[in-house]
């Protein structure tokens, strides 16, 4: 177990570096001068501008700079809002995002995970079509889709809910019923698959001739093997509660970090588009990773053969 | 002899693993129902502007937005546009999108997938170990670094198309990997393999020949759904202003400009987002049951 922790850890650090490597290569070869778009600009600002952004050194120079200060946690200066660094960006901007796909993950778990085990124990019965068939539908509406539906439903038509900003809590449920109804969807057809198998299992059916209740057999028996599906999606899952942040970030107009990355790309300010890929990059990995631990402790047959 | 013996007859040929699933999936009758509603959407979009009395790009400014009416049944956009044909033209963007980047998605993960598992042992190893760690990797931030990279050389409409097509498709193909390599891997071990090999055939010509086609059933059902997985990553770039851009449109272009207008003209929103979400529904469904129905084990994300 240790081991095959220390094992993974050392390859999501590999990985991480690979990747940023990548992410920096890539901004680095986009051809055209960042500066050079501003029609105002002479060629001695844009000189001048170079120099203090350091793109004026080798691309190795740079490259080890750009490490060195990534692992103080800097990434340099916006190349667009004048004196703002990335990291202050990130720092401002992070724990909203980070509280909205918290929000919309718990969003996800507690409708799509009860729907799934409650359609299994009730396998090929209307009560197991109609819950299904309901929480499917989110599989249609993807957080693009879901998001301005909402917003036109239950803030412009309803006016239950504000469709912009964030100043009440409630200002919360949308964004993060938007998300979060999409990858219930997924949870519910895990859950469900998962618990099928393990109620046909053997030792399911030696608890109920022992006489254990059904909801006990459910709730201790096989609830634990059945979920293992459900947290194999959470690391996909995790990946996609990103993807979903920069659109809703956008349609609920969320001072979040999704928003700062889309507009960085629109608007080719590099420094924050790297600094963001590189922090999302290696956020995703570690989490990957924190997954992946805890399906090997919880599940035995990985635990015991060396994963 | 042949009229006096029908059953014998039909006994000898037995049923094919094809037969046999289409008897199973024409039982669902959830995926049937959602298979034709998806041709009939597809078919709309290909054919619909041909019959339709309006063009994709004729404006009317004297109209401007109307809401749904006989002369127009989607209603009309800010410019007078109608929003029918919008929406077919749009879909037969989303759609070329889905399919294409599909198909190069497949191509890839079979290949890469079917080596893998055909030479086993530690090359196996490293190739699936490779796909490991491209699994951890935010893909979609790189399908965007991409477009940030490509951008000056992005000059035409068709090209960024193209670099579409690919980074989508270039993304999608580890799981068709994974289950590939599963498959063929098992495959590799049979007898048949065993005797095409002592036959002194080249490992290229048993993968792809002998082996390859054994993978049909997974391939089929993993790339229905890779379809909308595809779609949706389209259309969550073009929402985002980094897709598909005007003057072309696709679903997910609409939307945004749906959604930027739907206080007062809601059925610009509206229009799209049910035409891409009953898609999206009906290829799900019918992924689900080709699974069910070709019993493809591990064919789940």
């Amino acid at each position: 177990m240790v081991r095959y922790i220390i094992k993974r850890f050392v390859q999501s650090l590999l990985v991480i570096w690979a990747v940023v490597t990548a992410a920096f290569f890539m901004i680095k070869a986009t051809p055209g001068n960042p500066f050079a778009s501003d029609k105002a600009s002479t060629k001695f600002v844009v000189e001048q501008n170079m120099k203090i952004y350091g793109l004026d050194k080798p691309l190795s120079v740079q490259y080890v700079r750009f490490w060195n200060n990534a692992l103080q946690g800097e990434f340099g200066y916006s190349f667009k809002y004048e004196g703002r660094s990335v990291r202050e960006i990130i720092a401002d901007s992070f724990p909203t995002s980070l509280k909205l796909g918290l929000l919309a993950l718990a969003f996800a778990v507690l409708w799509g995970v009860p729907i799934g085990v409650y359609a299994a124990v009730r396998q090929n019965t209307w009560q197991d079509f109609l819950p299904m068939g309901l929480a499917m539908l989110g599989v249609g509406l993807p957080s693009f889709v879901m998001g301005p539906l909402l917003a036109l439903l239950f803030g412009l038509k309803l006016g239950w809910f504000n469709v912009a900003g964030l100043t009440d809590w409630s200002d919360w449920v949308l964004p993060s019923a938007t998300i979060g109804f999409f990858y219930a969807a997924y949870f519910a057809r895990m859950a469900r698959g998962g618990m099928l198998e393990t109620l046909s299992q053997d030792f399911v059916r030696t608890a109920k001739a022992k006489g254990v209740p059904g909801w006990r057999i459910v709730m201790f028996h096989a609830l634990r093997g059945g979920l293992l599906p459900v947290l194999s999606f959470l690391g996909p899952a995790l990946a996609g509660l990103v993807v979903g942040s920069f659109v809703v970030e956008t349609v609920f107009l969320i001072p979040g970090l999704g928003q700062h990355f889309t507009e960085a790309a629109l608007n080719k300010d590099y420094s924050v588009v790297l600094g963001t890929a590189a922090f999302y990059c290696t956020l995703l990995v570690l989490a990957n990773f924190l997954v992946d631990i805890l399906q090997v402790w919880l599940n035995p047959r990985l635990r015991f053969s060396d994963a | 002899m042949k009229s006096a013996h029908p059953n014998i007859e039909s006994f000898e040929h037995g049923t094919s693993l094809w037969v046999d699933a289409w008897h199973r999936f024409r039982q669902n009758w959830l995926a049937v129902l959602c298979g034709i509603m998806f041709l009939a959407i597809a078919l709309t979009c290909f054919l619909g502007p041909l019959v339709s009395p309006y063009s994709e790009s004729l404006t009317d400014l004297a109209l401007k937005a109307t809401p749904p009416s006989r002369d127009h049944w989607f209603g009309t956009d800010q410019l007078g546009r109608d929003l029918l044909v919008r929406v077919l033209y749009g879909g037969q963007i989303s759609l070329a999108v889905g399919l294409l980047a599909s198909l190069v998605s497949v191509i890839i993960g079979v290949a890469y997938g079917a080596t893998a598992g055909y030479l086993g042992g530690k090359t196996d190893d490293a190739m699936m170990r490779f796909v490991d760690v491209l699994f951890g990797i935010p893909f979609i931030i790189f399908v965007i670094l991409l477009r940030v990279v490509l951008a000056p050389y992005l000059d035409s409409s068709g090209k960024r198309l193209l670099v579409l097509f690919l980074a989508i498709g270039v993304v999608e193909w580890l799981t068709m990997a994974r289950i590939v390599r599963g498959v063929v891997l098992s495959l590799s071990k049979m007898e048949f393999t065993e005797a095409a090999r002592s036959l002194g055939l080249s490992s290229r010509r048993i993968i792809f020949h002998h082996l390859v086609p054994n993978t049909l059933g997974h391939v089929i059902v993993y790339a229905t759904l890779t379809v909308p997985a595809v779609m949706l990553t389209e259309a969550v770039l073009s929402f985002l202003g980094l897709g598909v851009e005007p003057p072309q449109s696709s679903w997910g272009l609409l939307i945004k400009e749906g959604t930027a207008a739907m206080e007062t003209f809601p059925w610009l929103l509206i229009f799209p987002a049910l035409f891409f979400s009953v898609s999206m529904f009906c290829l799900n469904f019918v992924g689900d049951g080709l699974r069910d129905a070709l019993d493809v084990k591990g064919a789940k994300d």
